[in-house]
């Protein structure tokens, strides 16, 4: 049992693990990532100030938490709700092929995939105002596509075996047969090849609060603190190493929790 | 031909339809563009006038059939800040970006040639090695990869950091740009070399005792390249997105930084222009991929559609 679905535990541990960290880390940190000491700016690395402080005198290791743990909580948040539309929106498209919603869904996926993501993210959320919520939501908005178009396929690998049909003789309804019968058979395949999509996720999220179209500014976000090092980089280059590290880390840790999932299969 | 013309009405109603959403994005749903540009203690009287002047008040279809005629003739409209036309602008940063993708692309090329042919060759771990590389290259945001390759040119003096425009400084940034393009050329090139290995063309080809690298550059390559030109525009597509942030690292006077500064100053035309003209050049060059797969794969299967 527990060896059969050993990849799966070594994933999600993976990234649990490092999301939790994120989480603790920043329950226990002692200084406040938004208090402004004066006194203390750009300090470089030192017993107190693990990553030195930044040109308001605020703690980087303190922020990078903060910022790290938001990072996690959008992009999964996210990830989630756009597993779920994509998941809903494929299984109908799948199901009622040929049809003109199947062919509105399949276009709709199209258009996202012409576009970088980057730049739509961006002109949305300039247009919708900066802040979290439409951060959720655009980011939802664009990363749907991807399950959406693998869900379909699946399901319509899927659909013309017995169980489905039987299903289908017993008189149940179409969005029945869809949800309970359709996709839960699809959906460990979907789940599997959509972890990829996370980092792509939090490199999105850290793009657009690097845009400053993340959370708002008081707030750390790693977007945020990196354009703030990049103006103290030949300077303070300490500012900007932390969080970008953190990235770095996040992105790769996820990926390879992706690559292990993906060999299960 | 029945086939070209299907794929050309595909990416004919791509166009118009993401034309159509743009539009929406930046007329309808800002409650009233012209307060936004003139900012909230503006009296009625200049808010009005100003709605007059860019002809806010006319019905949606109208203003739609304007800003299409206005595209046509290379007009984005003015910019709300600098009141100048926003054409000149987009086109001017977007040759730079153009450039430095351009450079990246060629650079992805030659890396994803080389490492399957060493892959190819040498048969040991070197694969596998390139697989986990390219996979965890892929996955890093090149805002991070900008940034350590910028902590390490201030570090030792590489290359100028700030010299706005000039050769330096777009060669900077399609060397960070390059990572992303490199690692997943070179992911397909060598997942289709691996395929390619088993087909009886080569192993016919290795029994009649031609070389290894024989077989690679006269045999293997060339089929081996088709997957790799479908992926094209989606790797385009993500190395625009990249060139948005990188640019801004590197003060590159790209689209990028374009974009960075009209978020800044909320000059919503600037946008608009900057996303319509992204959308034409990723339908013209999708145009491009398709057909150029057509016609080089030997096979003129079904031309791919959705």
């Amino acid at each position: 049992m527990l060896y059969k679905y050993r990849r799966l535990i070594i994933a999600s541990g993976i990234i649990a693990g490092l999301w939790l960290l994120f989480e603790v880390w920043a329950l226990i940190v002692s200084a406040s990532p938004t208090e402004v000491v004066l006194s203390e700016r750009l300090l470089s690395p030192s017993i107190e100030h693990w990553f030195g402080t930044d040109d308001l005198g605020r703690d980087i290791l303190s922020r990078t938490a903060y910022g790290a743990r938001l990072s996690f909580r959008v992009s999964i948040i996210a990830w989630f709700a756009s597993l779920s539309l994509g998941l809903f929106l494929g299984g109908i498209a799948g199901y009622w092929e040929g049809s003109l919603l199947d062919r509105t869904i399949s276009w709709c996926t199209g258009a996202l995939f012409i576009m970088p993501y980057m730049i739509i993210i961006i002109a949305a959320l300039s247009v919708l105002g900066p802040g979290l919520e439409n951060a959720y939501l655009v980011l939802t908005f664009i990363a749907w596509a991807a399950p959406a178009r693998m869900t379909r396929i699946n399901v319509i690998k899927i659909k013309t075996q017995d169980f489905v049909r039987t299903a289908h003789a017993m008189g149940f309804s179409p969005l029945s047969i869809i949800l309970k019968a359709i996709l839960p058979a699809v959906i460990p395949t979907v789940l599997i090849a959509s972890v990829g999509i996370l980092p792509e996720l939090i490199a999105l999220d850290a793009g657009l609060s690097f845009f400053g179209l993340g959370v708002r500014p008081p707030a750390p976000s790693l977007g945020k603190m990196i354009v703030d090092g990049l103006s103290n980089l030949s300077l303070a280059w300490w500012i900007a190493l932390a969080p970008t590290f953190a990235l770095g880390l996040i992105c790769i840790s996820v990926n390879i929790a992706a690559r292990i999932l993906r060999n299960a299969t | 031909m029945n086939q070209i013309g299907r794929v050309f009405c595909y990416y004919i109603s791509l166009l118009l339809g993401l034309l159509f959403l743009n539009f929406l994005l930046f007329n309808v749903i800002p409650s009233d563009p012209a307060r936004i540009m003139l900012g909230p203690n503006a009296d009625n009287a200049a808010v009005e006038h100003l709605r007059q002047e860019f002809d806010l008040n006319d019905p949606l279809i109208k203003q739609f059939t304007h800003y299409i005629k206005g595209l046509l003739s290379f007009d984005l409209g003015i910019s709300y800040t600098t009141r100048r036309a926003v054409w000149p602008d987009v086109a001017s940063s977007f040759k730079v970006t153009l450039l430095s993708s351009f450079g990246a692309l060629l650079l992805a090329t030659i890396y994803s040639i080389i490492s399957a042919y060493i892959s190819f060759v040498s048969k040991a771990g070197f694969r596998k090695f390139f697989t986990a590389l390219n996979s965890n290259l892929m996955s890093v945001p090149s805002l991070v990869i900008a940034i350590v390759f910028g902590l390490f040119c201030i570090r030792w003096d590489l290359l100028s950091f700030a010299g706005m425009g000039d050769v330096r400084n777009i060669l900077m940034s399609a060397l960070v740009l390059t990572v992303y393009p490199s690692a997943s050329l070179s992911q397909i090139l060598l997942e289709q070399t691996f395929i390619l290995d088993k087909q009886p063309y080569i192993i016919g080809a290795r029994s009649l005792g031609f070389t290894n690298s024989f077989i690679f550059w006269k045999r293997l390559l060339k089929n081996a390249l088709l997957p790799w030109l479908s992926q094209i525009s989606n790797i385009i597509a993500i190395l625009i997105g990249g060139a948005a942030v990188v640019e801004v690292v590197f003060s590159v006077p790209g689209i990028g930084r374009l974009l960075f500064q009209a978020v800044l100053r909320r000059d919503l035309p600037v946008l608009q222009g900057i996303l319509a003209t992204v959308t034409i050049c990723f339908i013209i060059i999708n145009i491009l991929t398709e057909f150029g797969y057509w016609l080089l794969n030997p096979r003129k299967g079904k031309i791919h559609v959705v």
